[in-house]
């Protein structure tokens, strides 16, 4: 079976006690007074299509996790203990201890926690991706490169800096003792998924349309049966290959796990308060939640004082890119504190600490299969993917699944089989990372697409639009999309670039006896979103006509937060005026409650109770912003204009207790207020005020829940029926507080489509040119063009933004970033930007590459983007090499020693 | 060991505190001031996320600096000038309205790095402009080791190319 994240935790560990509080840390909140010479912080609204805090990110105004300091916050203890954490950087021998005498004396006073202090204290509640040990006791080997050894609390951090630079030092006083036999661990998650198209237009069979339902995931009958026709088509499919001509292509493509290098390294703060039984945590996360219900799980058994809250204070972050997500750097904040209640601590990852400590990309291997017809049809595709999860199950079952059903793209074969496979090693755990295993399968597809063009003397876009149904087409998986591919639209827009048209020439005036150049070209389709995701967003307008907005997920830019604000535009003309995000408390008012439901006949049961959900709300993800969450945000918002504006309007014009339905079409609303078309207008302020004085609606918090599709649901709001996609919702009228509205019917999807995939998807294109020095090897970006359909754009130069921010990281990972986790660089907390090599101007064609946004299809709607945009990177530069130097290079990064060898045989 | 005296400059203002010898430049703005805008990510001025402007007593142009590497009590008189020195009170200086026009950054954490490597540069073009034809790779050669992980570097090329070439006396 295969699990979602919400799954995951529910049912692998028993949930703790504590009652947990999320709330977005506002500086404003904090900071009585601006800092000493900085520039106002008040600075933070959104007038205008300005970046959401741009201001105060270019004043040096912005408050990250790592400007917190105890002191900072309103009843903190002010002694602040500065924690530093011991990892392992040996993974082949025996944990012995710690030479306590020597580091007393070369680190003056400090507080130690050991694994040894978390086994007395009964830490043993944790969630299975910490496992086997979270800090590793003395007398066993460490699991994973970088496995937590003990936590270091110095006194304040002044002592902390008097010795900060003998820090690295540390493990100097680590002892290991005898070797340890190799222990083969048990795989992360594995993922099968067999298509065969046979005759008619639906698949023969797949996964979605044959896999047994989850109500039957213990039947023995139902599962054998389905392994019996899986077995089946393999061998039908290997008959068919036997009997074909078709041209069959097969290779190996490998990629490096990389670090996410978000700029600002995980930290934070924490305290327990032993009178009010709290712990409280500063942090920059992108799921607080998950982070929250870690650490009472983790304390939930233990003999430590009691915690009977959980506050976690989030902060915008510093960059995430999934490596922010599940981490467990929490959980050390919450041991700090557990340790010695009643004082503040703060932990701050160096670089070498985060590349040591912190969650990485999957590294993989995918051997990739293809059987193209005479006329260029592609018949066949066979991946076996196998994922690094490292020491850690973090995301590894997630992150192999999405891969694998992503690693078709938007290409049709009428016959496959694909494979995945996330096992455990000794490196450094891998997590959520961009590209989320679609990446590494599309990758390896990519690459071999390309091979197939060249053998097949096929131009590589055309054999891609071949193959490349439209409308709404079925995955390898057999889920059929609910809106059209739009690959064939960025495919042709490709293959209509100049660069790409006139690329034999270019290369004929730009080729020397000295430099190679060639051009390549990729493309990747990935779904978008989540199959399930719950969603909540609250819109509230002051007396004045401000328009707040309340996220409960956590920025990773300000892509969302700027995004979700315009959108509202959609609705009110204008956007937001102030935000808020990471909040969830202001949605108790909803009074949801969540059990998961796990059969169709329960989640009818559960469903008759007008307050449940089947999901609450799932961590910060990319490409989420777009689809889920301005959904959910548009709900809201057409709540207030239709029980709290329209209602002002027909106050104002007197019609109150009138039946007279204000038609959409009669109306505009945009920066200056209410329009009618015959010419009458009402300020947004007027509006907003006469609501307020005359108790209509003025806040209302959702809750929409997707699976499939958005759930629907009926309510009565001032005391009419109101139909919506939403399965939630709490108003606030006039000034009054919060009333959950309980709803009188719903709608949700079988529970069967939690096997699907995410049923949307987006489409990038990226055509690159390179040249290589012949003497050297070096290779250099040259030139490039991408094309993006995303649906109508939000806000364009956000989008800019992340295609320009990909293609840098893209280019990374295929030139010079490495982990070298053999070589233990990253492992023994030695690694740094010195030796880790970032892309930075130089190396991406600034000035010389365009970024194309195709134009939105008619009655289009946005589409996430932030993946896709990456993933076609990395297999455009590997196929402008093959063109440049005839030779084809599988293994990621691809270094200027890899291409001198070749070029020097 | 024992703490040093020091007097620095910051932003025009006179400063006076104690500090370890082995005390950073980053780390005595932040901890010692209360100036979070120098921001530390690499630790050893790779990624020039904590690049300030400094210039000795008496001199008068600016230098770069690295926060992250440089000892506070080694800059014992100097005018250190910060990313919270760049606007005027409520007035944003020029390459501040290029970056945010350009919408340059998005998380933000490198920005006040960029900045003050802009600040430098347009310093630098004061004293020495340069022909329209080279500014291309002037801007390249300027911000080619800043490290930006959300935007790449497009827009901040974008808005320092068209800052510096409406600014008075740097292009020729």
């Amino acid at each position: 079976m295969i699990l979602n994240r919400r799954q995951f935790l529910k049912t692998s560990y028993r949930t703790g006690m504590a009652a947990i509080l999320i709330r977005y840390l506002s500086p404003e909140n904090v900071f009585s007074a601006t800092l000493p010479g900085q520039a106002s912080l008040t600075s933070q609204n959104l007038a205008g299509k300005q970046l959401y805090e741009g201001r105060v990110k270019a004043t040096g105004g912005k408050i990250y996790v790592i400007d917190f300091r105890a002191k900072d916050m309103p009843g903190w203890p002010s002694v602040e203990r500065r924690g530093v954490i011991l990892r392992s950087s040996r993974v082949d021998l025996v944990y012995k201890g710690l030479d306590l005498d020597q580091m007393r004396q070369q680190y003056m006073d400090f507080k130690l926690v050991t694994g040894e202090d978390l086994n007395r204290w009964g830490c043993r509640g944790s969630p299975p991706f910490l496992m086997p040990e979270f800090y590793v006791t003395p007398g066993t080997s460490p699991a994973y490169f970088g496995q937590p050894l003990a936590l270091l609390s110095f006194k304040s951090t002044d002592d902390f800096l008097a010795v900060k630079s003998k820090i690295p030092e540390l493990k100097r006083y680590v002892q290991y003792q005898g070797t340890v036999p190799e222990v083969r661990r048990q795989d992360y998650g594995t993922s099968q998924f067999i298509f065969y198209q046979g005759k008619k237009q639906e698949p023969e069979f797949s996964f979605m349309k044959n896999v047994p339902d989850m109500d039957a995931a213990n039947d023995l009958s139902a599962n054998q049966k389905y392994q019996a026709r899986s077995e089946h088509y393999i061998k039908q499919i290997q008959q068919e290959l036997d009997q074909s001509d078709w041209c069959r292509l097969q290779s190996t493509y490998a990629t490096q796990s990389v670090d996410p290098m978000f700029l600002e390294p995980e930290n934070g703060l924490s305290w327990y308060d032993s009178k009010s039984q709290t712990l409280s945590l500063v942090l920059g996360t992108q799921s607080p939640h998950e982070d929250a219900v870690a650490i009472d799980a983790f304390f939930s058994k233990a003999n430590t004082p009691p915690i009977k809250h959980i506050i976690i204070h989030c902060c915008f972050l510093g960059g995430g890119f999934g490596g922010k997500d599940s981490s467990d750097f929490s959980l050390h904040l919450a041991i700090a504190a557990m340790a010695e209640p009643d004082v503040s601590h703060r932990i701050v990852h160096t670089r070498a600490d985060q590349f040591q400590g912190g969650l990485k990309r999957h590294a993989s291997q995918t051997d990739v299969s293809i059987a193209i017809d005479s006329s260029g049809n592609f018949q066949y595709l066979k991946s076996v993917m196998t994922l690094d999860g490292g020491g850690q199950n973090n995301y590894s079952f997630a992150v192999q699944t999405v891969g694998a059903r992503n690693a078709a793209g938007a290409y049709h074969f009428p016959r496959s089989q694909i494979d995945a496979v996330a096992h455990a090693s000794k490196n450094i755990p891998a997590g959520s990372m961009r590209g989320f295993g679609a990446f590494q399968s599309s990758f390896a597809l990519e690459c071999l697409i390309d091979e197939a063009a060249q053998i097949l003397k096929i131009d590589p876009i055309e054999l891609r639009l071949k193959n490349c149904p439209l409308g709404h087409a079925y995955t390898q998986t057999g889920v059929q999309l609910v809106i059209p591919s739009h690959a064939q639209k960025v495919l042709t827009a490709a293959s209509q670039s100049a660069l790409w048209r006139n690329r034999s020439a270019i290369k004929k005036e730009r080729q020397t006896p000295d430099t190679l150049y060639g051009t390549g070209f990729a493309a990747a389709s990935k779904t978008f979103g989540k199959h399930e995701n719950g969603c909540l967003a609250g819109v509230e307008l002051s007396k004045e006509g401000v328009i707040k907005l309340y996220i409960p997920s956590v920025d990773m830019g300000n892509g969302s937060a700027t995004t979700l604000s315009l959108s509202l535009a959609t609705i009110f003309g204008r956007p937001a005026d102030e935000v808020e995000i990471g909040v969830t408390h202001y949605f108790d008012a909803l009074n949801l409650i969540s059990t998961e439901a796990k059969s169709e006949e329960e989640q009818g049961a559960l469903s008759l109770n007008p307050f449940w959900t089947p999901s609450l709300v799932i961590s910060s993800a990319a490409s989420t912003s777009a689809y889920h969450l301005r959904h959910t945000v548009l709900e809201a918002a057409r709540v207030i204009l239709n029980f709290g504006l329209l209602p002002a309007v027909h106050q104002l014009l007197g019609l109150n207790g009138v039946e007279t339905p204000i038609n959409a079409q009669d109306y505009t609303l945009d920066e200056n207020g209410f329009r009618f078309k015959n010419g009458r207008t009402f300020s947004f302020a007027q509006l907003a005020s006469t609501a307020h004085q005359h108790g209509f609606v003025t806040g209302t918090l959702v809750h929409a829940y997707y699976r499939e599709y958005w759930a629907e649901a009926s309510f009565l709001i001032s005391d009419k029926k109101y139909e919506s996609k939403i399965d939630a919702v709490s108003v606030r009228n006039g000034s009054r507080d919060y009333v959950a509205v309980p709803r009188t019917s719903v709608k949700y999807s079988s529970l069967r489509s939690l096997n699907g995939d995410a049923n949307r998807m987006s489409s990038y294109a990226a055509i690159v040119s390179v040249t290589v020095n012949r003497s050297t090897g070096e290779v250099r970006i040259v030139d490039a063009e991408t094309f993006l359909d995303c649906g109508p754009l939000i806000q364009k130069e956000i989008v800019e933004g992340q295609m320009q921010g990909a293609f840098a990281m893209g280019i990374g990972q295929t030139l010079t970033e490495n982990l070298s986790h053999d070589n233990q660089a990253a492992g023994l907390g030695e690694l740094n930007l010195n030796l880790y090599k970032l892309p930075s101007a130089k190396d991406c064609a600034v000035g010389k590459t365009k970024f194309n946004i195709l134009e939105a299809s008619v009655g289009d709607e946005p589409r996430g983007m932030s993946e896709v945009v990456f993933n076609p990177i990395p297999a455009a530069i590997v196929n402008a090499l093959a063109d440049a130097t005839q030779h084809r290079f599988n293994t990621l990064p691809i270094s200027q020693v890899d291409v001198k060898k070749v070029l020097s045989k | 060991m024992n703490k040093i005296n020091i007097q620095l400059n910051i932003n025009g203002k006179s400063t006076q505190a104690s500090a370890h010898p082995e005390i950073s430049l980053a780390d005595f703005l932040h901890e010692k001031l209360g100036l979070t805008g120098t921001k530390v990510s690499c630790g050893i001025g790779i990624c020039k996320a904590c690049t300030v402007a400094v210039s000795p007593p008496g001199d008068q142009g600016l230098q770069r600096m690295q926060a992250c590497l440089m000892p506070a009590v080694a800059l014992q008189g100097f005018n250190i000038f910060t990313v919270e020195g760049l606007a005027s009170g409520d007035i944003l200086s020029a390459q501040q309205q290029a970056v945010l026009k350009h919408f340059s950054f998005q998380c933000g954490y490198c920005a006040p790095g960029f900045l003050m490597g802009i600040t430098l540069l347009m310093d630098q073009l004061k004293r020495n402009p340069v022909k329209r034809s080279d500014l291309p790779q002037v801007i390249q050669d300027s911000m080619g080791d800043h490290i930006c992980r959300c935007s790449g570097y497009v827009k901040y090329y974008e808005a320092m190319n068209e800052l510096l070439i409406n600014a008075d006396g740097l292009v020729i």
